[in-house]
Parts: structure tokens; C-alpha cells; sequence
């Protein structure tokens, strides 16, 4: 059974139409990209997996669960985190801090146990640590104590990567992560999402316009344009579908 | 490098620092007049409401022009059962605690939905509305002239106060000090008010530091990050309300147990709004702002002469607007720029903030 499961999934804001019958699986283990010219609708479907935008009709099944029975909140405790394609940190909190609400959905502690503070303690302090583990495996142990803002891009980018990470999710969705790096940068990244896939077991699903890196470390690719699906192959047999190669000349993306 | 406290040898010295407060706290009353040790506990009260503002708006980004009314709530609670049914300080503290939560959760509902300027109608509506409503339920209130704290089957009969006090834990005709302790009253008064300020602000600081207090500053800096990383941001900030009206309310409490009575011109708009500027100009992102802003509110009030204390409002009004204006993290703001500031000279050399340590090799794939 796939990991992750889209079904005829349709989303519209006003006439315009984001996602129409969207449908596609994604095996547990392999790195999928989904690609598209702008505006195709990719974002979209994350922000559907994430129960932040409402589908008009469709399903979503993670690890045989309903996606869209759940509230929104309750998204990361299923195992899936995400990174945005414009930036979602929190300034006012520190880059481990940052990293550790990754953590929110698998820890517990509520008003009480917080205010009362001492039986929390051991636990901050472990995952005060796990954190440091991410932000250390990233390159970014030297910024934790910095706050989240005023950071270079690439660097606010690889919080976010190791906020997701700090979830310790089964699907990871990283939506565009190599924009604004540098050529280098880029390679280095795919070599992360690689390794990160390896060490821990994740699912990874990329969108990413850096064609490079996607052809490079993908096992799938799935593209779509005007919010369908036009192609859904390994990256060779996509590169060579007549549909996609029409859709990138024509769409000038 | 992992989990090393960094932070451990500022921490100790800030215990001290703690410790030496709370040293000094003790031994100011016992050389001072009592109208002095009476500003105290003012304070004392003050800051209390304003580290329960301060928790929903520094740290949650929520907006109340309101808290007036959550105070005076408590504060007419605790005449309410005092008085007429003779219940204890202890029960009727725990009434209005538990009172102003759930009026705080109700008014945190409809924030759910609406925000931002919203919100601030609704909170300043209930200010408004709360004094208005004492004085139409005046046979229990006492109306527009408001009511003390003393039982009125003692009226004029000092043996009878004291016979119905007695049977109140705590209280004698009003907050009086057990004769175990041998204090006056205006100093039993102050280190009550001192232990309850103290654990309140120990209690938010913790919170304030926890798996929660992380998600309540997500929620204020980016809520849909916050909901993504699985934070319950509806559940957060109604309970959020709820709490700091339920601090609120604890000051209410100690509002009436000082003053021994209960008006409604005491928790008009202008009590939210000297909340509001203790908690903003202190820094409400802080859990010490809060008490140096309830500082100088009212020492501020204490040097505004009498006559016109009828501007105070206009001055605090003035003086909210500067603060926002020139130092939105209020005097505990500043101190961290300085500070800040001040590492960055000593790290001889060291980079501005902006490009600081960053840019070492980006990543170092550690490749199985
Ligand atoms: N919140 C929204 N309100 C209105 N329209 C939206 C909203 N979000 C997306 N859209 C529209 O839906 C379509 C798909 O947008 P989406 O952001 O999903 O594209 P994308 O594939 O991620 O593009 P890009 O590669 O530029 O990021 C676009 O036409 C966009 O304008
Ligand atoms: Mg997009």
C-alpha cells in the first residue's frame, strides 16, 4: 500500500481553478518530486496535505488514515512536516528554540505541567539536545542561540529543513528548497535530502523548479500543470513524455 | 556542544539577583510607615495583572483593552462572599480565579474567529460595559457609591466584627493579621500580596519557558507555522485567556483585600489602560517588565499631583504611544539591546549581528 495517497483532489479560489482531480501515490521510502510550471497548482496540494486549504472534493490517505477527517494541528502527529516555500519561522524565538517546536507533536505538557516546571525539566533539556543533534547535522549548530531573523536566506531555508527534521516525520515535504541558493548550495542539498532519507527512513516529497536536483536524487516524479497531473513516471520515462517537454517550452517556465 | 546550558552562568547570576529582590522585599516592611508599605502592595497587585496581560499579549500576540474588567470581577467576588455569605478570603480568591477564567475563555472565543482591532472593540466593550453593570445591580454591588469589606451585621458594634471575623480564615472585619504573626496589618497584607506575587510570577515564568510558552510565541509570530508544527493554536489562546483573566482576577482579589472596598470607578477603561502601560512599558514580551512597569505606574501616580490626576490617563495614554513608538520591548527591551550590544564589543571584533557566526561550510553531509 502507498504512503501517501491523493485522490481526485479539486481545490478553487473564486474562478479560479488551483487543483482539479489531482491524483497520485507515493511508496514509502522514495524521494517523489512533483513538478509544474508556475502557478500549477503545487503549493496548493500542500497546503491541502496540511489541512490548511479546504479540497471541494477528493481524499487524502497517509499510512491508511483520512487525511481530511483531521484538524490542522493534528497533521504533524501523523508523521508528516513540511518546510514553505516563503518562509514560516518565528522570529521572536530563537534557531533551536525554532528547531524544538518542530518537536510540539511528539512530545506532551500542557498549561499545568509548564507552569509547575519541575517535572518538564529532564525532558527540555533532551530535546534541547535532539535539537542541537539536527542543527549540528545541518551546519548550523553556530547560529542556535541566534534569533530566527537576520539570518542569509540559505540559512533561514536550512531551519526550516531542521524544524521539519526535529519532527522526526515519515513524509517529509519540502516545497522549493534549493530556491534562492547558489549553484553549490543546491548540490549540497540534494546530497542532505539523500542522506536524510538513508539515516532516518523518510519519504520525501520535493517541489522543486531546480530541474538539476530533481532529475538527480528523485526515484519519482510526478508533474502536473493548470492543477491536473500530465505526467507520473520515473524521471527518465518523464523527460522523454512529449506532454511535459510541450508544457515546459510552451509554459515558458 | 549539544544541550550545554549556555545560558547556566547568566542564569546564576539572575537567581542571585532573584534572591536578593526578594531579600530586600522582605525586610522593607518592617522600616517603613505604613501608607509606604501600603504603595507596595499596590504594586504588588498591579503587577500581578499586568504579568497576566502581559502573558496573552507580549508572549501570545492577543489583544485586550479589557483586563480592568477581569480585576474588578475578582475584586467584587471577593466583597460579594466575604460579606454576604461569609465565606473565607481563601474560598472567595478561589471563586474569582475560577470566575475570571471562564469569562476570560468566553471572551477568547469569538478571538478565535476575529482578530487584531477586533478584538480590542470586544475587550474595550467589556471594559465599558463592567462598571455599568455594577451599578445596575446595585443591591448587591452597592452600586455607584460601591460597598466595603466589612460584614453588615458589625456596623458600629466592634465586638460583633470581630466575633464574625474571627469564624473567617484569614479575616477579622476586613484582612486582618493573625496575632500569631505580630504584625500590623498593612504588613500582614504586604507579604501575603509578596508570596502570591512571587509564586504568579514564578508560575509564568515557567509556563512561559515550556513546550507551551514556545508554542503561545509561535502563535503570536506565525500561526500557521505554529498550527503546522501540531500546536493547538484555538485551544492555546482560549486558554491563554483564560489564565491571564484568572491573574487578572487574583489582582482584583488583592485590589479588595488592600483597599477594603469596592467601587465601580476603581475598574473603569482607565484601570485597562494603566494594565496595558505597565505591562508595555515594563516590556511585555518579558515576565520582569511587567513588575517594573507596575513600578512606575504607580510611582507615577504617586508624584502627579492630586489635583491633576484627572490627566494621568492623557499622560499614560502619551506615554503608551512613545513606548510603542521608540521602544516597542519596552525598559527590558532596551536592557537586552544593551546587552546585546555590549557582547558584541567584547567579542572583540565580532561581526554585526546580522552576518554573524553563519557561513561556515553551509552543510557537512554526514554520509552513511
Ligand atoms: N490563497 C489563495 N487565494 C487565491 N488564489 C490562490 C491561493 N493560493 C493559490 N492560489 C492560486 O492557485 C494557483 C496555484 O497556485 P500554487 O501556489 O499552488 O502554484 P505553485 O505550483 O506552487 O506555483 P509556484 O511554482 O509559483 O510556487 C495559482 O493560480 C494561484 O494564484
Ligand atoms: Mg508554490
Amino acid at each position: 500500500m502507498a504512503l501517501l495517497e491523493v485522490d481526485d483532489v479539486g481545490v478553487r479560489f473564486g474562478g479560479v481553478v488551483a487543483l482539479d482531480g489531482l491524483g497520485f501515490a507515493i511508496e514509502e521510502g522514495e524521494i517523489c518530486a512533483l513538478i509544474g510550471p508556475n502557478g500549477a497548482g503545487k503549493t496548493t496540494l500542500f497546503n491541502v496535505i496540511s489541512r490548511l486549504y479546504e479540497p471541494s472534493h477528493g481524499s487524502v490517505t497517509f499510512a491508511g488514515e483520512d487525511l481530511l477527517a483531521l484538524a490542522p494541528h493534528e497533521i504533524a502527529g501523523t508523521g508528516i512536516a513540511r518546510t514553505f516555500q516563503n518562509l514560516a519561522l518565528v522570529p521572536g524565538l530563537s534557531v533551536v528554540d525554532n528547531v524544538m517546536i518542530g518537536a510540539h507533536a511528539r512530545t506532551s505538557g500542557g498549561f499545568l505541567a509548564g507552569a509547575l516546571g519541575i517535572p518538564v525539566r529532564t525532558r527540555e533539556r533532551a530535546l534541547r539536545a535532539d535539537a542541537m543533534e539536527v542543527l549540528d547535522r545541518l551546519g548550523l549548530a553556530p547560529v542556535a542561540a541566534h534569533p530566527a531573523v537576520g539570518l542569509p536566506y540559505g540559512t533561514l531555508k536550512r531551519i526550516e529543513l531542521a524544524r521539519a527534521l526535529a519532527a522526526r516525520p515519515r513524509l517529509l515535504m519540502l516545497d522549493e528548497p534549493a530556491s534562492g541558493l547558489t549553484h553549490e548550495e543546491v548540490g549540497e542539498l540534494g546530497a542532505t535530502v539523500v542522506g536524510l532519507r538513508d539515516d532516518f527512513g523518510l519519504t520525501v516529497l520535493l517541489v522543486e523548479h531546480h530541474m538539476g536536483m530533481v532529475m538527480g536524487i528523485s526515484e519519482h516524479v510526478v508533474v502536473m500543470e493548470f492543477g491536473q497531473k500530465i505526467a507520473d513516471g520515473t524521471p527518465e520515462e518523464v523527460s522523454r513524455d512529449p506532454k511535459v517537454i510541450q508544457a515546459y517550452l510552451g509554459g515558458g517556465a | 556542544m549539544s544541550g550545554a546550558v549556555s545560558a547556566a552562568p547568566g542564569n546564576r547570576w539572575r537567581w542571585a539577583l532573584f534572591a536578593l529582590v526578594v531579600v530586600v522585599a522582605l525586610v522593607l516592611p518592617q522600616s517603613l510607615a505604613p501608607e509606604a508599605v501600603n504603595r507596595l502592595s499596590e504594586v504588588m497587585w498591579v503587577a500581578v495583572a499586568a504579568l497576566g496581560l502581559a502573558l496573552l499579549t507580549g508572549f501570545n500576540g492577543q489583544i485586550s483593552l479589557g483586563h480592568g474588567a477581569f480585576l474588578g470581577l475578582g475584586a467584587y467576588i471577593t466583597m460579594i462572599l466575604t460579606v454576604d455569605y461569609n465565606q473565607s478570603f481563601v474560598v472567595a480568591g478561589l471563586v474569582a480565579l475560577l470566575a475570571a477564567f471562564l469569562l476570560g475563555v468566553a471572551v477568547g472565543l469569538p478571538a478565535l474567529r476575529i482578530t487584531g482591532v477586533y478584538q480590542a472593540l470586544v475587550t474595550l466593550g467589556l471594559a465599558t460595559l463592567f462598571p455599568q453593570l455594577v451599578i445596575r445591580l446595585g443591591d448587591i454591588t452597592g452600586g455607584s457609591v460601591g460597598r466595603q469589606l466589612l460584614p453588615r451585621e458589625g456596623y458600629g458594634d466592634t465586638a460583633l466584627l470581630e466575633e464574625v471575623g474571627r469564624r473567617r480564615f484569614l479575616s477579622q472585619a476586613g484582612f486582618r493579621a493573625p496575632a500569631w504573626t505580630g504584625l500590623a496589618d498593612d504588613q500582614w497584607r504586604y507579604y501575603v500580596f509578596l508570596v502570591l506575587a512571587i509564586v504568579v510570577f514564578l508560575l509564568v515564568r515557567n509556563l512561559t519557558r515550556s513546550r507551551v510558552g514556545r508554542g503561545l510565541v509561535a502563535i503570536r509570530d506565525n500561526e500557521t507555522a505554529a498550527e503546522v508544527a501540531g500546536v493547538s493554536v484555538d485551544r492555546y489562546k482560549v486558554v491563554t485567556f483564560g489564565l491571564s483573566a484568572a491573574i487578572a482576577a487574583l489582582g482584583g482579589w488583592m485590589f479588595a483585600v488592600l483597599n477594603n472596598q469596592v467601587s465601580p470607578t476603581s475598574f473603569t477603561i482607565a484601570l485597562s489602560i494603566t494594565l496595558l502601560v505597565a505591562a508595555v512599558l515594563g516590556g511585555a514580551a518579558s515576565i520582569v517588565g511587567p513588575v517594573l512597569g507596575a513600578m512606575v505606574v504607580v510611582l507615577l501616580r504617586e508624584v502627579v499631583p492630586a489635583e491633576s490626576q484627572r490627566y494621568s490617563q492623557v499622560i499614560f495614554g502619551i506615554v503608551l504611544i512613545v513606548v510603542m513608538l521608540v521602544a516597542p520591548g519596552g525598559i527590558v527591551g532596551i536592557y537586552r539591546k544593551v546587552e546585546a550590544w555590549a557582547r558584541r564589543r567584547r567579542s572583540t571584533g565580532g561581526p554585526a549581528p546580522g552576518t554573524t557566526p553563519d557561513q561556515p561550510k553551509p552543510t557537512q553531509p554526514q554520509e552513511a
